[in-house]
């Protein structure tokens, strides 16, 4: 467990770490105070419609006179808790799935790399909308849609990890000393294999927003102001050769959200990487 | 090399059928199915019977055991017959064919810019470390793994036309009936969707022959007093050049994922839209198929990857 807790700090300490913390921790604390003391993300202005940024609208407003501020900051809390709920849960999936083959072996471990085969040869959008259309355009759907999506990978790393922890010095001695295979697993083969395994996960998160964005915008996940995605789609689009804002704003706000999760998780592989200090 | 190829030829032929398994199985989780798709399309119906639901599905056959649809589906689809369109209710194969064309056009072009870009522009950078050049490719790589290719794609059609005076047309036009207006949408779709992996491709080429740079056996062809250009091509580019097509295999299948938004941005009616508008309208045949045209393709691009590897270094070989 200091091992996590080491690569963890250390990569908050290192430059990449702090301003990818940084620049998220400014982002969704904007986003919270705009939704306390901003308008309301719904309420219409329909004297000032497609307003550029100015004193009354911080950044303008859309077609139907709604401020894009309020709207943005709605839309990448949206998108911020589907991206961390797809991390999570694709996590602990593909961890139980990748520690449990890696450390059983035989049958259990042929079948699942198979299937995890199959579903890593489609790419992550194309998987996404095939289970979209089994669950349904929404939220919830494109929750699962993802999480279904990123778990072959994370179960994948988790049973590269397991496996080698499983025959290291540290386990072969519980063994000898009587340990049943459940204690190996959770008390020797578990606190060794977590560091790939946030390696993966944090490096999803950025991922998952890019995707989410891919879906809501081509109009299978949530809509309007639920995701900074959907605030791109085909409704904003008409406007958007007469008032470039509505383009640029919530993208920017997205590649920036999307930048600050790859640079923790940029920090937080090359702290796992680098050997220790000597 | 001959029992690695066959070898990892049959591993594709697994992948390949649990591919086609999962497809099914995604089809079979949705809520109605074909039949209800099919007759809830039809207009001037607000509701339907049970009782024509029950005809419909034995129509399509959806009343018998699903290893028997499924067995008669792989049959359907090994003849290239995989069914009509619930939507539209052509044959999806006739759905299908014109816009893997469109598809295949902007794939090409991508990997052309992904290829000369990436790896010329890493194999500079790594030339001149610390060099304009390098900055760039390090600045890109930043950009273009955090921006999606949408994105960049709207920002680009609104650039286009507001400084360039060049539209892109809301109309498709097929690349032989007029090749510069295709190109007009094509190009620049091609452009944002070649960001990432180009910059990808530009960072491992650029960490590779700078590592290789280091080496022995560089010094050495430079003291034989060859010049720059060949050490780099002849020498250092060869041995980097293993991680590069690696890199360029796993982009390409992010490519094809990409390519789904993307085609919708430019208005290209290529394979991904039809698989967007499938999965909107429900039509579950032609979601079905499209997600095995998809995973074809992306066991066929591994499997090429892997084989290059194994032909670029022998040490790969042993299965």
């Amino acid at each position: 467990m200091s091992g996590l807790k080491r690569t963890v700090r250390k990569a908050l300490a290192s430059p990449s770490g702090m301003a990818g913390t940084l620049m998220l921790a400014s982002l969704v604390t904007a986003a919270f105070i705009v939704a306390i003391t901003g308008p309301d993300s719904a309420a219409q202005d329909i004297q000032n419609r497609l307003a550029g940024p100015g004193a009354g609208h911080l950044l303008g407003t859309d077609q139907l006179g709604r401020d894009v501020l309020a709207r943005v900051g709605a839309a990448m809390r949206g998108s911020l808790w589907v991206a961390f709920a797809v991390a999570a849960i694709s996590g602990a999936a593909g961890g139980l799935i990748g520690l449990a083959s890696g450390y059983l072996g035989g049958w259990a471990d042929v079948t699942s790399q198979r299937a995890v085969d199959a579903l890593m040869a489609f790419p992550v959008i194309v998987l996404a909308l095939g289970v979209v259309a089994a669950t349904g355009p929404t939220k919830t759907g494109v929750v699962i849609a993802l999480s279904v999506a990123f778990t072959p990978v994370v179960a994948r790393v988790a049973r590269a990890s397991a496996i080698s922890r499983r025959s290291a010095g540290y386990s072969e001695a519980a063994r000898a000393m009587g340990a049943g295979p459940w204690a190996v697993v959770v008390r020797h083969v578990l606190p060794n294999a977590l560091g790939p395994w946030v390696v993966v996960v944090s490096t999803q998160v950025g991922g998952a927003l890019v995707a989410e964005a891919s879906l809501s915008f081509l109009g299978v996940g949530a809509q309007g102001a639920g995701s900074l995605g959907s605030m791109l789609g085909r409704e904003a689009q008409v406007y958007m050769s007469v008032s470039p804002w509505l383009a640029i704003w919530p993208g920017a706000t997205l590649a920036l959200t999307t930048l600050a999760a790859n640079l923790i998780g940029d920090a937080v592989a090359d702290a796992s990487t680098t050997p220790p200090t000597r | 090399m001959f029992a690695y190829i066959s070898g990892r030829l049959a591993l594709s032929l697994v992948t390949l059928w649990l591919v086609s398994v999962a497809a099914f199985v995604l089809m079979r989780v949705a809520p109605g199915d074909a039949a209800t798709a099919s007759l809830a399309l039809s207009p001037g119906e607000a509701s339907l019977s049970l009782d024509q639901l029950e005809r419909r599905r034995h129509e399509l056959g959806l009343d018998r055991p699903y290893v028997v649809q499924y067995v008669d589906w792989m049959g359907d689809l090994l003849r290239l017959d995989p069914g009509r369109s619930a939507a539209s209710g052509l044959p999806v194969i006739s759905e299908v064919r014109p816009r893997l064309g469109v598809t295949m056009e902007l794939a090409t072009i991508t990997l052309a810019m992904v290829a000369v870009l990436g790896a010329g522009s890493g194999l500079l950078a790594a030339a001149a470390r610390g060099g304009w050049v390098d900055v760039f490719v390090r600045a890109f790589a930043l950009i273009g793994l955090s921006t999606p290719a949408f994105w960049m794609g709207l920002i680009a059609i609104i650039a286009l036309a507001s400084w360039a005076n060049v539209f892109v047309a809301a109309s498709f036009t097929p690349l032989w009936e007029d090749p510069w207006v295709n190109l007009q949408a094509v190009l620049p779709a091609a452009a944002v969707l070649a960001v990432r992996p180009a910059a990808l491709v530009a960072r491992v080429a650029r960490s590779t022959v700078s590592e290789t740079l280091s080496q022995d056996f560089i010094r050495a062809a430079r003291a034989r007093g060859l010049n720059e250009a060949a050490v780099l091509w002849r020498h250092a580019f060869r041995a980097a050049a293993l991680p590069v097509v690696t890199v360029i295999g796993v982009e390409a299948l992010f490519l094809l994922g990409g390519a789904v938004a993307v085609e919708q941005v430019f208005g290209l009616p290529g394979i991904g839209r039809a698989l967007v508008a499938g999965v909107i309208e429900r039509d579950y045949p032609l979601v079905q198929f499209l997600l095995v045209l998809f995973g074809a393709f992306a066991v066929a691009v591994s499997l090429v990857v892997d084989v290059t590897c194994a032909w670029l270094d022998p040490r790969l070989r042993a299965v």
